[in-house]
């Protein structure tokens, strides 16, 4: 079920309701039911996929717990790593690995190998649900936290309706105690509740959806249409989709626990006004970039993990670990990160950019650290922001042909020379930059003041949430699925 | 007595205030959409093309259509020609310009009929086809697929430099021409064609008034069937559920539109400029016009189109006199007939249209001219036709 939907709300309301009424034990039936329903709305048949990924990593997480003798809880859990990554693989690398292979035949001039016709369609969400059961199984083999017994909890804990889809990727020990716990009506909770799912839909259905045709226009330009200053607003308006889309995604989906009483770690913390790109990373995806931390980075690094979904995956790596160095490990990790994104090169090319920032960041950092806080903050946002939108141009280009034919653009000095686009398309994108820059600032600065003023609180909620909601009823409707989806 | 401790007692009447609070800002905003939208009374099409004061009219014969606005009325242009069974026809193709007539009074009309009229005593069918800011790699796709279903004799291709600056197939007014196989194999036989009938197939259209699929995201799920039963259950029992695909084009056309215009100060005297990208396809699509009209035996009058004058044109004056000398310098290497009729239409031809600003109630129109204009064109255009048939014998 697409959360830009009427259903969805429909939905939503009927699950809240219920979940407040029922007593402890139906009410966790409810909620695996609700789950289920909402993945079975999309594809039903893929409803199987989704319980051999949550049964195994049910089954091993008790043979990993039963078992004293480290070896055998290690064959456990590569029983449980095999099963989802094997499924990961089938469903969404396989034909990526055989076209390369046929290319590479192809190369060498074996022209008869053929790339074998494969119906496979990814099921929705797979990527999030096989890493969120993955990292259950680790912290049951870590001993971080203790097998469920109960498979009607494990089953609301893996197929959770609000973050089932696209996240946030939770721990076992993020949620399942949450699930378990009595839940207490809390009517400030409930109204946050409310205010998060609004401010989603507006950022997915009157923003992201809005900019959509911009982009996709833009996109499909042939190269020679395109000058310097397209790519820069291609890259900076496809920024803005993705952020809105996404960030609106998450607002709902923790907006929707919030109605339930249960809370959900932030995803976003206003990513473009990050100063560096390791802040960056603290502000952008966070849960997945947690997960790729305590699950990837800092086992290569043979360095203590965390347990929490908070942070993200820019963190200050202490000296001293046993594992690989911190810029091998680092780009490894940003190799995988990119792929786990989707089964194209243009994601590898993305990941492997964003590992270079990183490196070059902390290799210029020292020196950065000599300039005035003011002058290295305002710099380091205005270098940092265009940098990381110009990134997003092979995320969203269709080779890395492509991609590379953007940027070969922005170092032509010809191309500086004409606008390639109608007129709209900047003055859409200035007009963006210019809101969020604005919003970030009355939230920084003003919006605790007011929050704390009792009319101040009640004439922002009027205003905001009212005129929000508005334009939320004109624009909800779901011609677009969230991008995060296809991942 | 269970005595609530006041931090709490706080807590929980801010919650309580917010929600209030939440509620009445979505009532006050719903109410003022409700209180501010008048249902019906914009067309938003027109209004994003022509203006207020300028209304399309299309023109009939014998109960048949003769100028068509897209696919969506072509047969019934096309039966009517088949019925009257002409020898020699002659396709006439263009933007609103043809199909817009400002300050329209009882009785007046368009140059088609006009021009139709006068044709038909020489023994030619016209047929027109005018969309709205069309680009001439929509022309190209009309052309093709109308060529095959008339005995085209002449085609008659007014260029207008902002047409110049437009890309794409709309859908469906033009996508709907390529469901036709032959359409498709002879558009396939250029670079052009081959790049359009790409960007067709892979659904990179521009979609008439934003997308028409409210339930693109959802396409062969379960959920698309449910999402279409609730929409349609909320429509009947809601005006502005039902309303909503309007307010949308108005919150576009007449609030965004006009706060944009005025706080940027865009006049329609503002310049446009060349987009070098979309002027080279356009121009690909116009040779291929002319290069299949030339094999096809089809003689073609190229014109530029009036434009008002007595007023600072809104082009960048170097890049609409290269245009000029471009399309001349096309034509004539592919044998058609060129015309410069951008000073056809004397000044008082000319109207104003409702603004496009919150400042002003009217602007000048460069487009669109009153009915003396028409029939200005339409007598010039029946002389450009006439003289080129007389030259093809």
């Amino acid at each position: 079920m697409i959360f830009n939907s009427v259903t969805y709300l429909l939905f939503l309301a009927l699950a809240v309701c219920l979940f407040w009424t029922l007593p402890q034990r139906p009410r966790l039936w409810m909620i695996l039911s609700a789950s289920l329903i909402f993945y079975g709305f999309w594809r039903p048949e893929f409803l199987i996929i989704m319980l051999v990924s949550a049964g195994t990593d049910f089954f091993v997480a008790q043979r990993i717990q039963a078992s004293t003798v480290d070896k055998r809880r290690w064959r456990w859990l590569l029983v449980s790593l095999s099963v989802n990554f094997g499924l990961l693989f089938y469903f969404k690398y396989l034909f990526f690995v055989l076209d390369n292979a046929v290319a590479t035949f192809h190369f060498f001039g074996y022209k008869e190998v053929k790339v074998p016709t494969l119906s496979i369609v990814l099921p929705l969400g797979i990527s999030f649900y096989t890493f969120q059961t993955i990292s259950y199984t680790v912290d049951v083999y870590r001993k971080l936290i203790f097998a469920e017994r109960d498979w009607v909890l494990y089953g609301c804990f893996v197929t959770y309706f609000p973050q089932l889809v696209a996240g946030p990727i939770l721990r076992g020990g993020e949620l399942l105690g949450q699930l378990t716990a009595k839940p207490c009506f809390n009517l400030d909770t409930f109204v946050s509740g409310i205010r998060r799912i609004v401010y989603g839909l507006f950022l997915k259905v009157v923003m992201a959806d809005n900019i959509a045709p911009l982009v996709n226009f833009g996109f499909e330009q042939p190269l020679a249409n395109l000058s310097a200053l397209d790519v820069l607003t291609l890259a900076f308006l496809f920024g803005y989709q993705i952020y809105f889309d996404f960030a609106g995604y998450s607002l709902i989906a923790i907006g929707s626990a919030r109605l339930m009483g249960i809370s959900f770690p932030e995803n976003f913390n206003f990513p473009y006004m990050a100063t560096s790109p390791r802040e960056f990373w603290r502000r952008w995806h966070i849960s997945l970039s947690s997960w790729i931390r305590d699950y990837l980075y800092l086992p290569l690094l043979g360095q203590p993990v965390r347990a929490r979904s908070v942070d993200g995956l820019a963190i200050a790596v202490s000296s001293g670990g046993n594992g690989l160095s911190p810029t091998l490990a680092l780009m490894i990790t940003w190799i995988i990160m990119g792929f786990w994104h989707g089964a194209n090169w243009t994601f590898v090319v993305w990941g492997f950019l964003h590992g270079v920032l990183i490196v070059i960041y902390r290799l210029i950092s020292p020196r950065l650290a000599k300039i005035p806080s003011g002058i290295r903050l305002v710099g380091g946002w205005a270098v940092t922001v265009p940098i990381i939108m110009l990134t997003w141009i092979p995320f969203r280009a269709e080779t890395v042909g492509a991609a590379l034919g953007m940027y070969f653009k922005l170092f032509s000095p010809k191309e500086w020379t004409y606008l390639g686009m109608r007129e709209n398309t900047y003055l859409v994108t200035a007009a963006i930059f210019m809101l969020t820059v604005t919003f970030y600032v009355i939230h920084q600065y003003a919006y605790e003041r007011l929050r704390k003023m009792q009319w101040g609180s009640f004439s922002m909620d009027a205003l905001f949430i009212g005129g929000a909601t508005s334009l939320v009823f004109v624009f909800l409707r779901p011609i677009n699925q969230f991008i995060y989806f296809q991942f | 007595m269970v005595k609530i401790k006041p931090h709490l007692e706080n807590f929980a009447k801010r919650a309580w205030l917010s929600l209030i609070a939440i509620i009445l800002g979505v009532v006050l905003s719903l109410a003022l959409f409700n209180m501010s939208f008048v249902p019906g009374e914009t067309n938003f099409e027109a209004a994003s093309t022509m203006g207020a004061a300028t209304t399309d009219t299309v023109g009939t014969a014998d109960g048949f259509l003769i100028h068509c606005l897209g696919s969506r009325d072509s047969e019934r242009c096309l039966e009517g020609q088949r019925r009257r069974a002409p020898l020699t026809a002659a396709l006439w193709l263009g933007n609103s310009q043809i199909h817009g007539v400002n300050q329209l009074q009882p009785g007046e009309t368009n140059a088609s009929p006009l021009l139709f009229r006068s044709l038909k005593k020489r023994g030619i069918d016209l047929l027109t086809f005018s969309l709205p800011n069309a680009n001439l790699q929509e022309h190209y796709v009309l052309f093709e697929y109308l060529r095959q279903r008339m005995p085209l004799k002449v085609l008659i291709l007014p260029v207008c430099f902002d047409d110049m600056r437009e890309e794409g197939l709309r859908s469906p007014d033009v996508t709907d021409f390529l469901k036709d196989s032959e359409t498709k194999r002879i558009l396939s036989e250029t670079l052009i064609g081959r790049r359009l009938l790409k960007s067709a197939e892979s659904g990179k259209t521009t979609e008439v008034g934003g997308t028409n699929d409210d339930t693109g995201g959802i396409a062969d799920s379960i959920q698309e069937s449910v999402e279409k039963s609730l929409n349609v259950w909320l429509g009947d029992h809601s005006r502005l559920w039902q309303l909503r695909p309007e307010i949308r084009g108005w919150l576009f056309y007449s609030v965004l539109y006009p706060a944009r215009n005025t706080l940027l100060g865009i006049t329609p005297s503002s310049t446009r400029r060349l987009i070098p990208g979309r002027y080279r396809d356009n121009f690909s699509a116009i040779e291929a016009i002319l290069a299949r009209a030339k094999t096809a035996d089809v003689r073609v009058i190229v014109y530029v189109v009036p434009l008002r004058g007595g007023v600072q044109i809104p082009y960048h004056v170097a890049e609409y006199a290269t245009f000029k000398s471009d399309l001349e310098l096309m034509a004539l290497k592919n044998g058609a007939t060129f015309e410069n009729l951008e000073h056809l239409v004397p000044d008082d031809s000319w109207g104003t249209k409702g603004s496009t600003s919150l400042k002003a109630s009217s602007e000048i129109d460069f487009m669109h001219f009153a009915y003396p204009g028409h029939r200005l064109l339409a007598e010039a255009l029946d002389n450009l036709v006439t003289e080129a048939m007389r030259n093809k014998n």
